[in-house]
C-alpha cells in the first residue's frame, strides 16, 4: 500500500504520559504507533479514564473515545479492545492489524510469568533499567518454583545486566554468580570472568574448578580485544572533540553533554 | 445583525460607493458628491491644521491657496510611497485610511448607520501591495477583516453580469471602459458543458485608449468617436452579444458626441448605460457573501481568480479521497490551506492541478529526501499552499517529525508551481 494518510486529529497540546516509559504521546497516530511497537508492556490500566479524557479533549476526537469505550464498557478482552483502537484510526493496514494479532494471540499464549519477563526485557532494551530491575526483582520474590532453575538464572542474570549498566559492579557479579548457581551456562561463566576483569578482581575458587584454562583464555583474550576497541573510540568519538574546543565552546558542550547524560541516567533509573 | 453592505470602486481618479437595498434586493449607487456618485480619489489637507477634504471640495480647497492636495492614492499605496504636507510626512497608508474614512462617513450620514456589515472593494489591479494597504486600511476604519473582499473590476463585471436577467447573458455580454486611466474591454461568457456551471470573464486594456480632454472640442471628440467604433468593431465583429455595458466617466452623454460608436453598438445588440457598474458589482459580491447559499453558483474565472484546482490523494482513515488543496475560482489572495498528512512508502508529494474544464490533471511532484530518513509512516509533513498571484502558486512542505518517537527537524521545502 502507498498513499498518504490523512492525519486524524489536531496535535495534543497536553501530551498522554506514558507512565514508566516516559514516552509521550501527541496524536492518534502516535497512540497506533505506541499500542503496536510496545503491546509487551501495554497493561490493563492503560484502558483507564486518562486514555479517553485524551481522546475527547486533547484531540478532539470524541465520537471516536465513544466507540472505543463502547468495547470497554462491554467487558470486551484487552487484546479486542487495543485492536478496535488500531481499526478506529486505521493508521495500520488490515494486514498489518492482522500481524499485530498475531503477536496478541502469541502473547497470549505466555504464563504470567513469561509475559512479566517479556514486558522487563523489553524495557531493558529500552534502558529503562530501574524499572526492568523491579519488575524482574518481583519475579524472584514470587518465586514458588513455578519456574525451571534455568528460567531464574536468567532473570538473576538479566538483574545482573541492570547493575552492570549502572556501573554497579560488585552487585552486577553477585548476581551474575546467583545466575550460575541456577543455571550453570557457559555464558553466565564468560561474563563472570570478563566483569571481574575488569573490576580487577579474582574470580572465586568455586567457580575457577567450573572453568576450562583454555576457555579462559580465550574470554580474556576477547575480553582485551574489546577493551582496545573500546579506547580507541572512545578517543575518536564526537565527546572527544569537545576538549579540542576552545574555552567557551568547551564549556558550553560540556555543559550540554552533562544535561545529555543526566537525562539518559534519569530515564534508565525511573 | 445590522449594517451596510456596501460595494467600493477605487480607482485613481474616481472612486463610487454602492450600497446593497435588501427590500429592492439591488445595489444602489451612492451619492458622493452633489449629482454624482463619482468622487475624485484626492484628498486635502488645511493649510496649519489636520483637517481633511476629499474630491471636489479638496480641488476648490487647494485652488484656493488654503489647503495641499494629494491625488492618485491608490497608486501612491501600491508604491508604498509618501506624501510630504507642510513639513509632515504622511504616509501612502494614512492618506488612504483617512480618505475612505471621508468617504464612507458620506455612505454613513446617508443611511443613518454606522456600521458596516459587509464591504467589497475593487480594484483595476490586483496587485499584492495595494491590496495589504487597502485591507489595512480598512481594518484601521475599525471593519473587521472577515467582513473586507478585494476583488478585480473583471470579476465585479462578471457579478453584475450574472445579476441580471438571463437573456443578457446567454451569449456574451460585453463592456467597455472609458476614464482618465484609459480605455478598456470586458466581456463574459458561459462555459457550457462544464459541472459546474463556469462564468469566465476576461479584461483586455486597449492601447487606443486617449485622454478624457480631448473631447472638449468638436473634432477631438470626433477622433474619439472614431477610435471607439474601431475598437468595438476590430473586438466585436462576427460575435454574437445578448448585451453590452458602457461605464466609465468619459461615457457621459456619449450618445452626443460618439454617435457612429452608439449607432454600431446598438445594431442588433442592447446597449445598457451602468456608471456605477463596479461599484454595484462589488455590492453584490459583499451581499451574496452574506448568505448562507450563494445566489450565483457558478465557477467564476477571472481576473483574481484561480484557474485550476489543485488537489491531491490521501487517505481518510482507510477511504482513499480527492483532497482539494486550492479550488478553481477561489480568489487567489483569500486561498490558503494548510494540511498534514504522514507518507505512506511515498518519496515524494503528488500533486494534481487541473484546469476548469480539463478532464485530466498535470501530476507535479516535490521529492522528500532531503527529509531525515524514518521508518515507514513516521514523519508527520504539513503541506502549506498560498499564492502571489491567480497563476502562481507556492507550496511549503515542513518536517513535523513523529512526536518524541522520531522528534521534527522543523525542515521546509518550497517550491513554486505556475498554474
Amino acid at each position: 500500500m502507498s498513499g498518504y494518510l490523512l492525519c486524524s486529529s489536531r496535535l495534543a497540546t497536553h501530551p498522554y504520559q506514558v507512565e514508566g516509559l516516559g514516552i509521550r504521546i501527541y496524536s492518534a497516530e502516535e497512540l497506533c504507533y505506541y499500542i503496536f511497537h510496545h503491546v509487551q508492556v501495554i497493561g490493563e490500566e492503560f484502558l483507564e479514564e486518562p486514555l479517553f479524557t485524551f481522546l475527547e479533549k486533547e484531540l478532539g476526537l470524541a465520537e471516536e473515545s465513544a466507540h472505543i469505550r463502547k468495547y470497554v464498557e462491554r467487558q470486551a478482552e484487552f487484546s479486542t479492545v487495543l485492536t478496535a483502537i488500531l481499526r478506529e484510526f486505521r493508521y495500520y493496514s488490515d494486514q498489518e492489524i492482522g500481524q499485530f494479532q498475531g503477536r496478541l494471540d502469541a502473547l497470549g499464549k505466555q504464563t504470567p510469568l513469561e509475559r512479566q519477563c517479556k514486558r522487563a526485557d523489553f524495557l531493558l532494551e529500552k534502558r529503562r533499567v530501574q524499572a526492568a530491575f523491579h519488575i524482574y526483582e518481583n519475579i524472584m520474590a514470587g518465586r514458588k518454583s513455578r519456574g525451571s532453575q534455568q528460567f531464574y538464572g536468567m532473570v538473576a542474570q538479566r538483574m545482573a545486566v541492570c547493575c552492570l549498566q549502572q556501573f554497579q559492579y560488585s552487585r552486577g557479579m553477585k548476581y551474575l554468580q546467583a545466575a550460575f548457581q541456577e543455571w550453570p551456562d557457559e555464558r553466565i561463566l564468560k561474563q563472570l570472568v570478563q566483569v571481574c576483569l575488569l573490576c580487577g578482581k579474582e574470580l572465586p575458587e568455586e567457580l575457577l574448578k567450573n572453568a576450562d584454562a583454555s576457555r579462559l583464555y580465550q574470554w580474556k583474550q576477547e575480553y582485551e580485544q574489546s577493551r582496545d576497541l573500546a579506547e580507541t573510540a572512545a578517543a575518536s568519538c564526537p565527546q572527544a572533540a569537545i576538549f579540542d574546543r576552545d574555552s567557551i565552546r568547551r564549556k558550553e558542550e560540556l555543559k550540554r553533554y552533562m544535561a545529555d547524560l543526566k537525562k539518559e541516567y534519569r530515564e534508565m533509573t525511573e | 445583525m445590522e449594517g451596510l453592505v456596501l460595494g467600493c470602486d477605487l480607482c485613481n481618479d474616481y472612486c463610487q460607493i454602492s450600497c446593497w437595498n435588501p427590500e429592492r434586493g439591488e445595489p444602489e449607487a451612492v451619492e458622493l458628491t452633489q449629482g454624482s456618485s463619482m468622487i475624485s480619489t484626492v484628498i486635502c489637507r488645511r493649510r496649519g491644521k489636520e483637517a481633511w477634504l476629499v474630491g471636489e471640495a479638496g480641488y476648490r480647497c487647494a485652488l484656493m491657496g488654503e489647503g495641499v492636495i494629494v491625488d492618485k492614492l491608490i497608486r501612491l499605496a501600491g508604491k508604498r510611497g509618501t506624501a510630504t504636507i507642510e513639513g509632515v510626512c504622511y504616509s501612502a497608508q494614512k492618506l488612504l485610511t483617512q480618505f475612505l474614512r471621508e468617504i464612507l462617513e458620506i455612505s454613513f450620514q446617508k443611511y443613518g448607520v454606522r456600521e458596516i456589515q459587509a464591504i467589497t472593494f475593487t480594484l483595476r489591479n490586483l496587485d499584492r501591495e495595494v491590496i495589504d494597504a487597502v485591507l489595512e486600511a480598512a481594518v484601521s476604519l475599525g471593519i473587521d477583516r472577515d467582513r473586507v473582499r478585494l476583488v478585480s473590476h473583471t470579476e465585479s463585471f462578471l457579478y453584475f453580469s450574472v445579476s441580471q436577467r438571463k437573456d443578457l447573458w446567454a451569449s456574451l455580454c460585453g463592456l467597455f471602459d472609458l476614464n482618465e486611466e484609459g480605455l478598456h474591454y470586458y466581456d463574459m461568457t458561459v462555459l457550457r458543458g462544464i459541472k459546474p456551471q463556469a462564468v469566465q470573464a476576461r479584461h483586455e486594456p486597449l492601447e487606443e485608449g486617449f485622454r478624457l480632454d480631448i473631447l472638449d472640442s468638436p473634432a477631438g471628440e470626433k477622433l474619439g468617436d472614431t477610435i471607439l467604433c474601431s475598437c468595438a468593431q476590430r473586438l466585436m465583429e462576427k460575435k454574437l452579444y445578448s448585451s453590452v455595458f458602457l461605464t466609465g466617466k468619459g461615457f457621459e452623454g456619449c450618445e452626443k458626441w460618439a454617435v457612429t460608436f452608439t449607432k454600431w453598438l446598438c445594431s442588433r445588440r442592447k446597449v445598457y448605460m451602468e456608471p456605477s457598474l463596479f461599484a454595484k458589482g462589488a455590492a453584490l459580491i459583499a451581499a451574496d457573501g452574506l448568505r448562507e447559499k450563494t445566489a450565483y453558483p457558478y465557477c467564476f474565472l477571472c481576473e483574481g481568480r484561480i484557474g485550476a484546482t489543485v488537489s491531491m490523494e490521501v487517505s481518510d482513515r482507510g477511504t482513499k479521497k480527492r483532497l482539494i488543496l486550492a479550488e478553481a475560482g477561489s480568489n487567489w489572495y483569500e486561498t490558503r490551506s494548510s494540511v498534514e498528512v504522514i507518507p505512506d512508502n511515498k518519496g515524494e508529494l503528488e500533486l494534481t492541478v487541473t484546469p476548469v474544464g480539463s478532464a485530466a490533471g498535470r501530476k507535479i511532484t516535490l521529492p522528500l529526501d532531503e527529509f531525515p530518513a524514518r521508518p515507514n509512516k513516521t514523519t508527520r509533513i504539513e503541506i502549506v499552499t498560498s499564492f502571489s498571484s491567480e497563476k502562481l502558486m507556492t507550496v511549503r512542505v515542513i518536517d513535523k517529525g513523529f512526536g518524541e518517537f522520531f522528534p521534527a527537524t522543523g525542515q521546509m521545502l518550497r517550491q513554486e508551481i505556475h498554474l
